[in-house]
Parts: structure tokens; sequence; C-alpha cells
């Protein structure tokens, strides 16, 4: 990620006698002793505040130490002062993702790669969180397969273009491109484990089987590899088989990303082995899933109208305090571009500005919403002059 | 001699994508010289009011019995008054000129019908040999009684079946299905029954970019369905509270039967939209309980609910346990369960199903053997949900192409819809398909209904030498159209194959009632045995194929 960043960052330092103690820092932090290294870098950072080369360096250290929301401060620094470094702001945009702040990373990321569209990672990040955040629409495959086109060695972009097309059911595409993956990466784990679940979706059974067990092979504790043999084995009409898999993953259902799929499966292989009891312990809690979802929905749909009337009755208090409430229930494009609109009506621009940012990262809807996040930056502009 | 080799592969690769190898499902659109003048209107407005991209129904019934089938399609009407204002909104009913024609009777028969109108359910409710029509509807359901001489009268009133009532209104109605859920031998009702709802006051759903948007069904409260029992003296009375199918709402779209269990009951299998589907057991011909998610047919491979759309119960792979076949939208399948007895397996994966149809959005279906060649294929009336989804979701279209997926014998299907003629190629926004001979030719023919457009007569004109059989079904002790019966037919080469009496198939749609049976190469049947559901059995021997078989209820 280092490479991406220009030179050009250094060259503000001149003959400065900071300079030696920048470079002992570096040295510290290119041995991975970035403990050491960031109070140094801080000192500085305090002492010359317009080299962008300290919070820089500071920010990957911190950024190496996982100290994500830190690492985003420093490169927020960094662009402040050199607001076209696109590979800064790649990294930047990275650091919001870690951060958990994924609206922010995606908004940064499509800046990034369009100020410079060489950045295979600016790319490969910006699809990756799109996909992370439900997002598998032209924007996101676009991005990967940009990513994979400059850098065709790229084992993660290979691997997220076959999550991407895997989540649209294209089980063909993401074979392939967990195929690429793998060639590029052969020990992914995580690239065998798409590429068996793709070959099961697309009914190749017997193979993913195999894969499976290759997975759990090299990672015996792996739920997900166990869910995929029993699956198979399901697939086969092998149910006993099938059956002692999903025994073995049964106790760890809260670590599978798929927990309905789980208690599904297990509740049809504990009724096909004549089970009833023990199908009836994952059935009731299957209910409770999908009457949960119903509740949260029917919930979501009553504060969305309250909304709405609320909106038409001027009061966009209450428009912006019942809208909160429905998003913590589903985050939806239109719920919080409605959120937005009521925070600008209450001249709040700082929150309708966040709004509309996570709105982005929400749907596909694209257009409307960047022509409302520009007149905001453009009134909140206008205000500072 | 490379030469050769190269031009009979280039050859053998050609016809098998024009399907003119022998034996390919093959269909001709005779729409235009059928002369099926008749246009589903839904009457779309700005508001995107649900039941506007619903309007579906067609049904094949011989209505004044000269043997051959008639057409009766179901249509919408004005909004926001919910009244079929002008003719242009009629349900209409086509009589077969014997020709590869069709005469509009409507006006004669008396069946314009007056609300907005959804699907439809043919059935012998009286027992007087003349099929009867049942419209389920958005408003008032409907149903006609045959007088015996081309006309109908409107006896729904003196049923009572103008559809119940949930929160002090009319329940939404979608489809229905007759079936003897008490085998005594009167066909009672089962109506489907979708979500609670309003017109123009459906919640606002963004289409982004594009305004607005049908919403989601989980926008809408689910309903029950209602299950009408047959009084047997021109009336019925309203069962689902206490046979139990009123403790299970879910948005139905469609309802099919099958004794899955064998245990001389027909249960009930409804496809749910974004609920978990339901299958009914039938306890005795008293009660019915609710256990599609014990049965294993509630969710799909993820577990999630589906948008379930229309469903078909028969056996598909020969081995005498009823299957369910249900349709969905894009990117959720449209699942398989294979039937095991008491549960079902979901061969959706095994059968090359789910990544045939994970692409596609279904509406109404059907379980029949198009190629006589033994072995029931799959065919779906295609067409997404939205009407504007062509701006907006990267790829999907409103109007879909139909699809066919061959039975291959071995537990998989194969799309042949490429193959199946330029009538298979269309894509329009497809809904309703109901399946019938209907030139008595031994091959099932296809009537599908096109939102906002004609329907069209798909016409089997598949070139194989199989034979087959039509069998049609005398009820005595049973009722009259032997429907819910259970035939198993033993071919001169030893297979065999089951199937069940039913109009109700698909989604909002009313099929032939009688049975079809593709024989293969064979021209000999050894044994037919029906399963009456008065319990009798009757096995007949030695049966000569290629004919339409009468069968009396001794």
């Amino acid at each position: 990620m280092t490479g991406i960043v220009s030179i050009a960052l250094l060259m503000f330092w001149q003959a400065d006698p900071g300079q030696a103690r920048f470079e002992q820092a570096q040295q510290l932090a290119a041995q991975g002793r970035c403990a050491e290294a960031v109070p140094v870098f801080q000192q500085l950072a305090a002492a010359h505040p317009g080299i962008a080369a300290v919070p820089f360096a500071l920010g990957q250290c911190e950024f190496s130490q996982k100290n994500y929301l830190a690492a985003v401060d420093s490169f927020a620094r960094v662009l402040q002062l050199q607001p076209d470094q696109a590979g800064v702001r790649v990294m930047y945009g990275s650091a919001l993702g870690l951060a958990g702040r994924t609206p922010e990373a995606i908004e940064q990321l499509r800046q990034a790669t369009r100020q410079d569209r060489s950045l295979a990672a600016g790319f490969r990040l910006l699809g990756m969180f799109e996909v992370e955040n439900g997002q598998t629409g032209p924007e996101a495959q676009a991005a990967l397969e940009r990513a994979v086109a400059l850098d065709g060695s790229d084992a993660r972009a290979h691997y997220w273009l076959g999550q991407l097309h895997f989540l649209n059911k294209d089980y063909e595409t993401a074979l392939q491109e967990y195929t690429a993956s793998l060639a590029a990466q052969p020990q992914s784990i995580q690239s065998l484990l798409g590429h068996a679940h793709a070959l099961d979706a697309a009914g190749q059974s017997e193979r993913a089987l195999a894969e499976f067990h290759d997975v759990l092979q090299r990672d015996p504790a792996s739920t997900e590899a166990q869910l995929g043999v029993a699956a198979c084995y399901y697939n086969l009409q092998k149910f006993p088989a099938a059956l002692a898999a999903a025994r073995e993953a049964a106790g760890h259902l809260d670590d599978v990303r798929d927990r309905r799929s789980a208690l599904w499966l297990l509740s049809r292989l504990y009724r096909a082995t004549g089970d009833a009891e023990k199908a009836r312990e994952n059935e009731r809690q299957l209910n409770a899933l999908e009457q949960g979802m119903n509740d949260d929905l029917a919930r979501f749909r009553t504060l969305q109208e309250q909304a709405m009337r609320y909106r038409s009755a001027g009061d966009f208090a209450k428009v912006a305090s019942t809208l909160e409430q429905a998003l913590h229930i589903e985050r939806r494009q239109d719920s919080l571009v409605m959120l937005g609109d009521a925070y600008r009506a209450l001249h709040r621009p700082k929150d309708a500005e966040q709004c509309y940012i996570r709105a982005l990262a929400a749907g596909a809807e694209q257009a409307d919403i960047v022509r409302r996040l520009e007149q905001i930056r453009a009134g909140r502009e206008e205000g500072a002059r | 001699m490379r030469c050769t080799v190269v031009m009979v592969i280039a050859l053998t690769v050609a016809a098998v994508l024009s399907g003119d190898e022998p034996g390919a499902i093959r269909f001709e659109d005779v729409s235009a010289q059928a002369n099926l003048r008749f246009t589903t209107l839904n009457s779309a407005t700005p508001n995107k009011n649900q039941i506007e991209t619903m309007v579906a129904g067609v049904a094949l019934l011989d209505y004044d019995q000269d043997g051959y089938l008639d057409v009766f399609l179901v249509n919408g009407a004005e909004i926001p008054s919910l009244i079929k204002t002008g003719p242009a909104y009629w349900n209409r009913l086509f009589h077969n000129n014997h020709d590869g024609t069709f005469t509009d009777v409507t006006e004669k028969a008396g069946v314009q019908g007056s609300g907005y109108g959804m699907g439809v359910a043919v059935a012998d409710y009286d027992n007087d040999g003349y099929p009867d029509i049942f419209v389920a509807s958005v408003t008032g359901n409907q149903l006609l009684h045959n007088n015996r001489d081309g006309t109908f009268t409107d006896v729904t009133k003196t049923a009572g079946v103008e559809g119940a009532s949930y929160k002090g209104k009319k329940m939404w109605a979608t489809g229905a299905g007759w079936f003897d859920y008490n085998n005594d031998g009167r066909l009672d009702l089962f109506v489907v029954n979708y979500c609670v709802w309003e017109v123009n006051s459906d919640p606002y759903c963004a289409a982004p970019g594009h305004g607005r948007a049908y919403c989601h069904p989980r926008f809408y409260e689910a309903l029950h369905n209602t299950l009408y029992r047959n009084d047997g003296n021109g009336r019925f009375t309203d069962v689902s509270e206490e046979t139990g199918i009123a403790k299970s709402p879910g948005r139905g779209m469609s309802v099919s039967f099958a004794d899955f269990d064998g245990d001389g009951y027909l249960d009930a299998f409804v496809a749910n939209d974004a609920s978990p589907n339901s299958l009914f057991h039938n306890i005795g011909g008293k009660r019915f309980e609710e256990i599609g998610v014990e049965a294993g047919v509630a969710y799909n491979d993820s577990g999630m609910a589906l948008s379930g759309m229309g469903s078909d119960f028969r056996d598909v792979n020969n081995d005498g346990l009823p299957d369910i076949w249900h349709t969905a939208v894009e990117r959720e399948t449209f699942p398989l369960y294979l039937g095991m007895g008491k549960t079902f397996f979901s061969a959706t994966t095994a059968s090359g199903l789910g990544v045939t149809t994970v692409k596609m959005s279904g509406w109404s279906n059907g379980i029949f053997d198009f190629d006589n060649d033994g072995w029931k294929d799959l065919f779906v009336a295609r067409s997404n949900v939205l009407d504007n989804i062509d701006g907006y979701h990267d790829g999907r279209t409103f109007p879909e192409v139909n699809s066919i997926f061959r039975n291959l014998g071995n537990g998989r299907f194969q799309d042949v819809s490429r193959g199946a003629g330029p009538g298979l190629q269309q894509a329009a926004p497809h809904r309703g398909v109901a399946f019938g001979d209907l030139d008595n030719d031994g091959r099932v023919d296809a009537v599908v209904t096109v939102l906002n457009g004609a329907p069209k007569i798909l016409h089997n004109v598949s070139t194989s030498q199989n034979h087959w059989l039509l069998v049609r079904l005398a009820g005595t002790r049973s009722n009259r159209m032997g429907l819910g019966a259970q035939l198993r037919l033993v071919t001169a080469d030893g297979r065999t194959q089951w199937n069940e009496a039913t109009t109700s198939v698909g989604y909002a749609c009313s099929s032939d009632p009688r049975v079809h049976f593709g024989l293969g190469a064979n021209t000999l049947v050894r044994e037919l045995e029906v399963r009456w559901p008065s319990g009798r059995k009757q096995i007949l021997r030695d049966v000569k194929a290629d004919q339409i078989l009468d069968v009396k209820e001794p």
C-alpha cells in the first residue's frame, strides 16, 4: 500500500533538523517497532504541522497496529495538506472501512479511484466494501473488474469479484473468479470455501464435497466447511453422513454467517433421520428468526409511515427522530435520503451530509443523492466564506 | 472426411438449437389465427397499487361438454372504483370451434363479471356433469353455475362464497382450487387470500431514480385462506376456523392438492409470497394441521421464505410420491421438493433447477409431459413483478420469455426453451398459464396470459413418435369429475407412472381436468389403476394408447 503514495510527500522537509528524527522513526516503523515510532511521529506532527509526510507515516503505523480510528485522523490530516494524493485517499478509505465507517470509506474510495484510474488497490477496496455492505450492483462489479484488469495477480480482488457473482447467483462466473484467486494464492482457505460453495450451488455436490473436506483438513474447526459438507451430503441424499457433519457444526452456529440456512439444514436432516425432537428445536429457532424479521418490518413500516405524516405536517424534528428509530431496524436508501432532507430543513448540514453519505452506500441511486451532497457542501463553504 | 464430420456436428448442433431434432419439445404460437380477442387490463396507476401487477387468470374447461376445451379469461377493472366499467374489462369465455379458432361467447354465457378479477378455478361442484366457474377477485368473488345450455348463473350469494372478511373488509383472493377434503363426493372450495390492501393506499416504495415501485409484499399484512365445505344443496359453509385453515396466515398465491402421505385424504400446498409456504395436512377429512416447516417445504435451501407464486403438486420422478414444484422471483430459484412419504427432499440444487432458474421470475407453472416420453416436464410463465425494473436494475427486465425444463429421467432437468420454437422466445409480462390438450391430439398445449396484452395460445407441435393416453374420469360415489383421484399406469415395457386428477395448477389458473400420460414407445398400457377419492380402486388392463379414455367409477 505504501508504494502507491507519491514520494513527493517527503520533499517538503528541506533542511529541517527534525528530518533526522523522522528518518529514525521511519526505520523503527520499518522494523515493525511502531509502538516506539508513534510517539516520535506524534511529536513531529505537532512541531511540523505543515509537513504531510509526518501524519502519513504516523497513519501507516497506526494502521499497522490496527488502530484504525487514529489512522483515519492521520490520513485526514495528510489529505487536508495534499488533497490530490489519491494513494493516501485509498489508505484513508481503507482505514475508514476497517474502523466500521463503511459509507464514508466508500465515498473516499470513489473519489480516489476517480482521481487516479490506475489504483488497483483502490478499486479492489471500493468493490470489497460495497460487497460487504450488501451492494452487488454495477458499480461494485465495475470496480472489482477494474482491479483485476489492473492487477491480474491480486488474489483478493478475484476473491471479492467471485463473492459478488456468488451473491448475484451467477455461479459459473463466481467459479472462474475463485479459481483465479486460488491460482494467485493457492493456500487461501477463504477462496477455496467460496469455490466449494459455488460448486455446490451449481449442482456439483461431489466436487464441492471434496473441496470442503480439503478445507477441513487445513482448518478442522471451520464451521462453514462442516456445514458445507453437510449440505453436499444432503444434496446427494446421504442423510446420515450429512447429519454427522451438521452435528459437528451445530454447537457453533453463532459463528455462522448464514444462521438461517444452517438451522434449516439441521431441521431437515433431523426430520429425514427421524429425530423429531431435535428437528423441532431448530425449527423453533428458525421460526423465531422469521417472526423477528416480520415484527421488525412491521415496526419499520409504521415508523416510516409516521415519518411521512410528520413530513406532510412540516414537523421535521419528529421526522428525524422517527426515521432514526426506523433506520436502526432497516437501512434503506430512501429513508436515509428523507432523513438527510429533514436535517437540512432543521439546518443541521453536517448530519444531513452524513445521511447522504450513508445513503450513497446503501443502494443503487446515486445522481440525485450526489446532487444533494454537493448542494449541502456548497452551502457550507458559502457559509464559511 | 474431416469436413463431413464437421458438417454433421454443425448440423446436429443447429438442429438441437432450433429444436428440430426428433422428440424435441416444441410449441407454436397460434394466437394470431385463434381469434382470442382479449387484453388483460390492470389499469396501472402512478400509485402502484399492488393488485395491478397480479392479474392473471385463465381456465381451460369444456363448458358445453362437446369434447373440446374452451378458454375462460379473467380481467381487471378500473382503478380506483374496482368496477368493470365497460366491455374492455370483462372476463371472457371463448368457445373452441374445433379448428384452431375460438368464438367469443361471453355475453351469451353471461360471465362478464363485475369487480377486479385475479384468478379462476373450475370444477363441477354440483355433480351435474358440467363444469362451473369460480372467479377469485380483489372485490367480491363470483361462483358461476353452468346451466348446461351454454349459459351460466351467478349463484355467489346463494352459495355463500362471496369472500370472507378480515377486519371488516373482504379479503383479496388471488386464486382458488376445488378438492373434496372430506371425501363425501362433493367438491369443496379452497380460496387463496393474499394480503390486507386498500386502493391508492399502498406504502411509498422507491425505485431508485424512477419514482415509485410496487412494494415488497412484506409491507402488507398477510391473510389466511378460506375453506368452504360444499353442503350439497348449492350452499357452502366457511369452515376455515373449525378445520384449522384460518390459523396459518400467509400471502397466498396458489394452492395445489395431492395426498402426499397416502392416507386417503387430499392435502393442500399453498405457495406464499414472502411468507413460509404452507402444507396443510388433512387429518381424516376433519381438520388440517399446517406442517410446511416440518415437511421441509416452507423455505428454500437457505432457510429463506421465498416469493412463492404458482405451484403444482404431482409426481415428477415416477416413484409414486407426489412432488411439489413452485415458482418464485429472481435470485430465489424455483424450488422442487420431492416427496419422501412424510417429508420432502429439496432437489432444487441436485436437479439442476437451482442454477437454471436463479435469474428467472416466474408466475404460473405446471408439471406435464410435453414430449410424451413418460417423464413429466416443467413449464413456467415468466416476468418480473416490477414494471419499471428495466431502468434501475442491471440486466433485469419486466418482460421475460417463458421457459420449459425437460425431465431427463435421471433426476435432472434441462432448459430446452431456446429450441422450443419462436413462440417461446418472445419476452412479455406473462402471468397465468393453464394447460390442456386443446385439439385432442395427445399433446399438452398451454394458454398464457399477458399483463396488458393478448393471451398466447401455445400449440404443442413436438414431433416425437411417442404415444399417449388422456383419461376422462366420471365419478359416481366420488365427485363427478373425479378430482383428487390418483392414477397409476404401467406401460408394456414395465415402467410405472403416477398422476393426479386436478384442475388446480399454477398461479390463479385452472387446467384440463383430464389426466394425461405420455407413454414413450409403448402402444399399450398394461395396467391402469384409478384410486378414486371414495377409496375405491379400479384397474383396467391392456388399454390401447393414443386415445381419450372415459373411465367411470364402478
